[in-house]
C-alpha cells in the first residue's frame, strides 16, 4: 500500500472517531443543561419562561465545542493537510 | 438512487479571481442579497409605522429592538452610543443570513466560514479598541504580563492572556459558520438517504429546527460581542 492511501484510510478513521467524540460531548452537555433546567421548573414552575429561554442560550453557547471540532473534522475532509 | 453529481458540488463555492485573490462569488451575491433583502424589510416596515396595534412586522422589529436596547444597556457598565446599533447591525444580518439559507434554492451567507471570521474579526477589532481606550496601553499590557499569577510568572501570564483574547473571535467565528454549515449537511445527507416519498418529513423537521437555531446563533454572536466590550471596559481588580 503506498503512503497516500494510508493516510486517506487513517484520515477517514480518524474524522469518525472525532465526530463520535464530538456527538458524545453534545450530547451529554445538552443532557446536563436540559436536566438542570426540568429541575430549575420542577423547583419553581412559574419562572418556567425565564428558564427556558435561559436555557437554550447556554445551550447554543456549549454546543461551540462540538461544533468547533466539527469544523476540525470537516476540514481534514475536505481539505486534508496531511497529503503532500 | 443515482446521485450523478457528489454532495461535496453543493458544499463547495463557485470561486472567482480578482487581482489575485479568491473570493467565493456565491457567498458574496447571497451576502448582497441578505442585505437587500434586510433593508427592504426595515425601509417597508418604518414607512408603515402605527402609534396603534401594531402589525405582524412591526411587532416583530419592536421585540427585536426593545429586547438588544434592554441586552446593551443591562450589560454594558459605560454607555457607548453605537454599541446598540452595532448590535442590531449583528444581529439582523446574521439572523437575515442564517434564515437566507432556508429557502430552497439559495445558500447561507454565514455558512462561509470567511463571512463568520469577518464578522468575528470586526468583533475583535472592537473589544482590543475598547480595551485600550478603558484601560490605556499601560493598563491593557498589564493585563498580559501580570493578569492571574503575579510578575514572577510573566511568561505564563502572557500565554494564557493570548489564548484567552484569540479564543474570543476563533470561538465566535467558529460556533457560528459550524452551526450554519451543519445545517446544509443536514440537508443535503437528508436529500441524499432518505427516499423521496419519505424525505419532506424529515427535512421539514430539520429545517424547523434549523429556523430555531439560526435565531440563537445570532442571538448568541450578538451577546457575546456586548459582553466582552463590557469585559474590556471592566477595570482590572488589584490583587
Amino acid at each position: 500500500m503506498d503512503p497516500t492511501t494510508i493516510i486517506i484510510a487513517a484520515t477517514a478513521i480518524s474524522i469518525g472517531i472525532i465526530l463520535g467524540a464530538a456527538g458524545l460531548g453534545s450530547a451529554i452537555g445538552w443532557g446536563l443543561i436540559t436536566s438542570k433546567a426540568l429541575e430549575g421548573i420542577a423547583r419553581q414552575p412559574e419562572l418556567r419562561p425565564q428558564l427556558l429561554f435561559n436555557m437554550f442560550i447556554f445551550a447554543g453557547l456549549m454546543e461551540s465545542f462540538p461544533f468547533i471540532v466539527m469544523a476540525f473534522a470537516l476540514w481534514f475532509l475536505f481539505a486534508n493537510p496531511f497529503l503532500g | 438512487m443515482a446521485v450523478d453529481h457528489g454532495a461535496a458540488e453543493h458544499l463547495s463555492h463557485t470561486k472567482i479571481t480578482l487581482a489575485g485573490l479568491t473570493f467565493h462569488q456565491d457567498t458574496m451575491i447571497m451576502s448582497g442579497l441578505a442585505i437587500v433583502g434586510l433593508f427592504l424589510f426595515i425601509f417597508v416596515t418604518t414607512r408603515r409605522l402605527t402609534a396603534g396595534v401594531p402589525g405582524g412586522a412591526q411587532n416583530f422589529m419592536e421585540v427585536v429592538v426593545e429586547f438588544i436596547e434592554n441586552t446593551v444597556r443591562e450589560n454594558l457598565p459605560v454607555n457607548i452610543p453605537w454599541i446598540t446599533p452595532l448590535a442590531l447591525t449583528l444581529f439582523l444580518y446574521i439572523l437575515f443570513g442564517n434564515w437566507l439559507g432556508e429557502i430552497p434554492t439559495l445558500k447561507s451567507p454565514t455558512a462561509d466560514i470567511n463571512t463568520t471570521v469577518a464578522l468575528a474579526i470586526i468583533s475583535f477589532i472592537i473589544l482590543v479598541f475598547y480595551s485600550i481606550k478603558f484601560k490605556g496601553i499601560k493598563g491593557y499590557s498589564a493585563e498580559f504580563l501580570f493578569h492571574p499569577f503575579g510578575k514572577w510568572l510573566i511568561p505564563v501570564n502572557l500565554f494564557m492572556k493570548v489564548v484567552e483574547e484569540v479564543a474570543k473571535p476563533a470561538s465566535l467565528s467558529l460556533r457560528l459558520f459550524g452551526n450554519m454549515f451543519a445545517g446544509e449537511v443536514m440537508i443535503i445527507l437528508i436529500a441524499m438517504l432518505i427516499p423521496w416519498y419519505f424525505n419532506w418529513s424529515a427535512g421539514v423537521v430539520w429545517l424547523g429546527w434549523h429556523l430555531f437555531v439560526g435565531i440563537i446563533q445570532a442571538f448568541v454572536f450578538t451577546i457575546l460581542t456586548v459582553v466582552y466590550i463590557a469585559i474590556a471596559q471592566q477595570q482590572m481588580e488589584e490583587h
